[in-house]
């Protein structure tokens, strides 16, 4: 039983270890591809990636401020 | 920098512009993002503004950048024709950076040079037997 206890409390910690970063990469990967535009029209990011795939493509991340 | 030595310099249309924004600095929100768009003004830049910083999260964990940084910021990627961002972020053709003194540290030139070579366009800035010129026939660019 004791055994039984230990084995599931070890497989949540790896899973929990394993699949949390996973988690948090998705997310932000889901995030970033989700951007629009700043006008609030047009293709989102990943989207107007795409649709320029025959071009150079240039994107600058930059504060602001 | 961008729009003096890349956009007013590059006439191509064959150069698309993703300039995304966000907030890095305590002054930086959406209302800054918006009103820096002029800096980069031009018909081939779409503007975005990245609330949570995910863009450059996702770049900071792919790519080793200066000083051990997490978020990729002050930071210029290009893309080659061809590449898709499918569900991965697609790995860069090369990138440039502000974020400390190394051999990718941003210079404006070498980014033009970089942009005008993928676009299959001579560099008439680049005189033959120059440096500049040397490094460009070696292809001694900071690629990916």
């Amino acid at each position: 039983m004791r055994y039984t206890t230990k084995s599931l409390l070890g497989l949540l910690f790896l899973l929990t270890v394993i699949c949390g970063p996973v988690h948090a990469q998705t997310e932000l990967l889901t995030k970033a591809a989700g951007l629009i535009p700043q006008s609030g029209q047009g293709d989102e990011i990943r989207s107007a990636f795409n649709a320029n795939v025959d071009r150079v493509r240039l994107m600058v991340l930059l504060s602001p401020t | 920098m961008v729009h003096d030595k890349v956009l007013e310099q590059i006439e191509s249309d064959d150069l698309a512009v993703f300039a995304v924004w966000m907030p890095v600095l305590e002054s930086d929100n959406a209302e800054a993002g918006k009103k820096a768009e002029p800096l980069l003004s031009d018909p081939r830049v779409a503007h975005y503004w990245d609330p949570d910083t995910s863009l450059g999260k996702l770049y900071g964990r792919q790519l080793t950048l200066p000083r051990g940084r997490e978020l990729a910021w002050d930071i210029y990627f290009v893309y080659a024709p061809g590449v898709r961002w499918k569900d991965e972020l697609p790995a860069p053709t090369a990138w440039m950076h502000q974020l400390g003194r190394d051999e990718r540290l941003l210079n404006g030139d070498t980014l033009r040079a970089t942009i005008l070579e993928l676009l299959g366009i001579e560099d008439s800035s680049a005189e033959p037997g120059s440096p500049w010129h040397l490094k460009r026939s070696v292809r001694g660019l900071p690629l990916f």
